[in-house]
């Protein structure tokens, strides 16, 4: 079931991911508020990297205008529950 | 040369030591880094031996946004930039002008690791989509020139040279042609190269230019009539260049002149030295011939001394040609027989050691050679050290392309303030 709090842990492995680090530090960066790139150090390339794995993730495609609205942690949430409710996943 | 150039700062990451220091110890302690290859499974593959660099831990020397970021060479290199950065009290005794301070670094390969590890996954069946947006920026040769000046804001000429195994002295001839001619004040250069990969390793295996050890016998074996090969490796080595009235103005600590250096192609062939040497021997005598000194001066050569039946006969035969056989020329060293042969980064290692060598006043051995080919009849320094003051020191680096890169280098006499 991709419920909000499904979807956060998902993205939380992913992000451990990407940053080479453990999943007891993301939880302690990453809230639903952490901006991508002011709070959790994603830069533009990685972020390409970041969306690159939300799509595989959820075999979804995200727009480089939808990429360009995301700021904070719970804006790709909502993308992904979005897309997800379009597909009728 | 228009500017005289000093050598004020060295760093090492190798296969035998981490630190210029741990280099040095181990090069003259004969010490071998050749050992089975764990960066990747070669189980199945027929030669299973490389020189790594263990005790390399790249965390200990970067931030984790750079180390995330990079791959295994460009780490290396900024780790190896950083320890000769702050062995020339760049930072911590001056404030210098960081237009004026270049970055320029050998490496043959680039960022081989990442590469393969996206091409795979490609030919496996990855959606071409989902090839990491960050293999570019890893991958790219400069990558090591680029992150370790973005570490220390150095805002000077940023290049990569790629010239396969001359990579590396090649690069250290441009950066004193940079300070000869007040382009920089400073140059941070060298060489780097992480080859042990799955692809990388392979191709070289299908050269046939791998040392074989089901003989027995250690390897590799420069210069001696069993010799069969090189082994690859992995280093980085970087040295600080410097304008030398700059560096005699502030105090620095002066290891070494870099007094003439040559750079040539014997357009011969792609993978096949000249076997006449001609090539090798122009290089080495055009080198000498800058820095303005007689063959008869030279009393240490670190020599490019792969391993390889036609590298090393090729090599000692242009050796002996210029200095004269046997026990007339200088001491030769091949330290490959220690470090492996590290590609674009071997003619930076070399350089360090050369400096090195000069400045102790011992010249590191060549092990594994118990005994010397009769092709080869010059005064290669076998399995121990030599304690003996050479004033002048040359450095060999010979890339496919038939790419010749030479290095002269004095003793600082005067203001060695160790």
């Amino acid at each position: 079931m991709n419920t909000a709090d499904n979807i956060f842990l998902n993205l939380k492995l992913i992000m451990a991911n990407l940053l080479k680090t453990d999943l007891q530090e993301i939880n302690q960066l990453a809230t639903l508020n952490s901006k991508l790139r002011d709070d959790l150090g994603i830069d533009s390339v990685e972020s390409l990297d970041f969306l690159a794995s939300i799509e595989k993730t959820y075999s979804i495609q995200i727009s480089d205008k939808e990429a360009t609205k995301l700021e904070r942690v719970s804006d790709a949430i909502d993308l992904i529950l979005g897309k997800i409710k379009e597909c009728g996943q | 040369m228009k500017k005289r150039i000093a050598v004020t700062g060295l760093g090492a990451v190798t296969p035998i030591g981490i630190g210029a220091d741990k280099f040095w110890q181990a090069a003259v302690e004969g010490k071998s880094g050749i050992g089975s290859v764990s960066l990747f499974d070669a189980s199945n593959y027929e030669i299973q031996i490389a020189a790594e660099a263990k005790d390399f831990n790249a965390r200990d020397f970067m931030l984790p946004e750079v180390f995330r970021k990079t791959d295994r060479f460009a780490q290396m290199g900024v780790a190896a930039a950083k320890m000769a950065i702050g062995d020339a009290g760049l930072e911590s005794s001056i404030d210098p002008d960081r237009n004026k301070i270049s970055v320029i670094i050998g490496s043959g390969l680039g960022g081989s690791l990442f590469h393969e590890e996206q091409i795979y996954k490609l030919v496996e069946g990855q959606d071409p989509r989902r090839v990491l947006s960050s293999s570019v920026p890893r991958i790219a040769p400069n990558a090591v020139s680029a992150f370790i000046a973005m570490q220390s804001k150095l805002r000077g000429p940023n290049l990569t040279i790629s010239t396969a195994c001359s990579s590396g002295g090649n690069a250290i001839s441009l950066a004193a042609q940079m300070i000869a001619d007040g382009y920089s004040d400073w140059v941070v250069t060298g060489g780097v190269e992480c080859p042990i990969t799955p692809f990388t390793y392979a191709a070289y295996q299908s050269l046939r230019v791998f040392a074989n050890p089901s003989g027995g016998k250690a390897v590799p074996r420069p210069f001696d009539i069993d010799r069969n090969g090189f082994v690859i490796g992995e280093a980085a080595g970087i040295l600080i260049l410097e304008d030398f009235d700059k560096a005699v103005g502030r105090d620095a600590k002066i290891y070494a002149e870099l007094i003439g250096y040559a750079s040539n192609c014997g357009c011969y062939h792609m993978a096949t030295p000249d076997p006449s040497g001609e090539d090798a021997a122009q290089a080495m005598t055009d080198a000498m011939m800058m820095a303005r000194i007689d063959a008869s001066e030279i009393g240490y050569i670190n020599a490019h001394g792969t391993g390889t039946r036609l590298n090393d006969a090729c090599e000692a035969k242009a050796i002996a040609k210029i200095f004269g056989p046997g026990k007339k020329g200088p001491y030769v060293s091949s330290t490959k027989s220690m470090t492996g042969h590290t590609i674009g980064a071997a003619g930076a290692i070399e350089a360090i050691l050369t400096v090195l060598a000069l400045h102790h006043r011992v010249l590191p051995p060549t092990i594994n050679c118990d005994r010397l080919d009769p092709e080869c009849p010059i005064n290669v320094i076998q399995n121990n050290a030599v304690v003996k003051a050479a004033k002048y020191g040359m450095s060999n680096s010979f890339g496919f392309g038939s790419n010749n890169s030479v290095l002269v280098f004095e003793k600082c006499e005067v203001r060695f303030l160790q």
